[in-house]
């Protein structure tokens, strides 16, 4: 579970402006459930997921986490150039404490990288890096998930294994997921928070949450 | 049985400063085989110019009969200490990328780079000093408080320093230029190659206060026995060095977050 406690965050644009992402926000992310984060364009998603995973701090107020909870999923960025995949990979594995060739073994399996396992990450394409940091990520049992915008990789065969192990590792774990596939939200996520003028809104129904989220998407 | 579960968060800083440890080592010393060889070649290379323009023109080096072990007294605790505060001035933007993960934090790769730092130079230190003692014959009577203190020093201060160029680095880039300028005196300044006690008295009372000329006078004291240098004051070093560590890292605590999303 995450829980807000009132958080509040903001921040400058390069134009002076203060820009209110958090205002005084009490929240809480339920353990085991799916939460999709919905809210407009530059209405701060990406950033309370950063403050959720704890590489932002808060301006105000605390988040206090129970259990574990991951990176944000969807990011090659991390991955040392000069280091090939299973070295980044068990580097990833000392960090979060599991074992190492465990985790090696996942990976290679799973990312379908073949010898390019054992290759210097320089030498990949975006879609082979996209795998490898989907697989490290899946390769970790957390008890919550934050997913950034997965931007599907690989062919339909891949995505649907993709999807298939996401979904085996949420069975008994809470996610927060941003994504512009609504689709994808309603597939996926048994609650919605909707991230409007500094305040998150809760929505059990999926349905109606999306459905706010449609709305204010079209005033705005 | 596959332990993928996510560990709890206890030991959590070990494990992170061993895995940045084991990282680095594979990315900057492993890349190529030369990445050892040049950490001893390079303050090898020091010694042997020293020794030979200034057995050009001295009979005898000020200290004892060896030019190597004269010079080399000098240079090794000045790289230990540079050595040190360059790899922490540069933790931040070297693990980047790597704080990205919530459980890694700037402490972390400060620390890892300090202690890979500190182990590969001292390392280095004893080799050259062993090998030097060992070819020219040299009957070493080692003073073994001074010899903790010619090692311990360069550490402390080259943390302090780094600690805080850390900081300053990062929210004033300008300064990293400014620093190598003030910088390029201070081989000059700081006893490599001549004792601070044969210096005439109005100059001693000014350099006194570049603490490195006190680590390099430790280091001469732990190795010539005749030599005792009464002006070192390693309360003065270690002092010094524990405000410019309480500031970088005082201030690198309270900012970090800002410095690594907005600047």
């Amino acid at each position: 579970m995450v829980r807000f406690d009132h958080v509040s965050k903001g921040y400058r644009t390069t134009q002076g402006q203060e820009k209110v992402i958090l205002a005084n926000c009490a929240f809480s992310f339920p353990s085991g459930k799916k939460t999709g984060l919905l809210g407009r364009n530059g209405a701060g998603k990406s950033t309370v997921l950063k403050i959720i995973a704890g590489t932002q701090t808060p301006d105000d107020g605390r988040v206090v986490r129970d259990g574990s909870v991951s990176w944000p999923i969807g990011y090659a960025g991390s991955f040392h150039r000069d280091l090939t995949g299973a070295q980044n990979t068990r580097f990833i594995a000392r960090v979060y404490g599991v074992d190492t060739d465990a985790l090696c073994d996942f990976v290679r399996e799973f990312s379908e990288l073949g010898a390019y396992f054992d290759h210097p990450l320089r030498n990949y394409s975006s879609g082979m890096r996209a795998r490898l940091a989907f697989g490290v990520s899946m390769g970790i049992q957390f008890d919550t998930y934050l997913v950034d915008e997965v931007t599907s990789v690989g062919d339909a065969r891949f995505r649907q294994k993709c999807a298939d192990v996401f979904e085996t590792r949420l069975k008994d774990a809470a996610a927060i997921i941003v994504s512009h596939s609504l689709k994808m939200i309603a597939e996926t996520c048994d609650m919605i928070a909707v991230l409007d003028q500094g305040r998150l809104l809760r929505f059990d129904d999926v349905e109606e949450g999306i459905g706010f989220h449609e709305r204010s998407m079209q005033v705005g | 049985m596959m332990r993928d579960r996510c560990a709890p968060s206890s030991w959590v800083t070990f494990r992170v400063i061993f895995a940045l440890i084991l990282r680095e080592i594979s990315t900057t010393y492993g890349r190529s085989p030369g990445g050892y060889i040049w950490a001893i070649l390079e303050p090898v290379l020091g010694i042997a110019l020293l020794t030979i323009i200034f057995s050009l023109f001295l009979r005898a080096p000020p200290l004892g009969e060896s030019f190597p072990l004269f010079y080399a007294t000098g240079i090794l605790p000045f790289t230990l200490y540079s050595d040190v505060s360059n790899k922490i001035s540069r933790s931040i933007s070297f693990s980047r990328p790597l704080l990205f993960y919530p459980r890694v934090t700037f402490l972390d790769a400060i620390l890892a780079r300090a202690i890979l730092a500190t182990l590969t130079s001292v390392t280095v230190m004893g080799i050259i000093l062993c090998a030097i003692v060992m070819l020219e014959g040299i009957d070493l009577r080692l003073d073994p408080m001074l010899l903790g203190l010619g090692i311990a020093m360069p550490i402390a201060l080259g943390f302090g320093i780094g600690s805080l160029n850390a900081l300053l680095f990062a929210i004033a880039p300008a300064w990293e230029r400014v620093w190598a300028i003030l910088n390029r005196p201070m081989f000059l300044i700081s006893g490599i190659f001549y004792l601070f006690t044969s210096l005439p008295e109005a100059i001693q009372k000014l350099l006194w206060f570049n603490p490195l000329i006190h680590i390099t006078g430790a280091l001469r004291g732990a190795l010539y026995d005749r030599y005792q240098p009464d002006y070192v004051s390693p309360s003065y070093v270690f002092l010094l060095s524990l405000i410019f560590a309480v500031l970088g890292i005082l201030f690198l605590k309270r900012f970090n977050k800002l410095i690594l999303n907005d600047l």
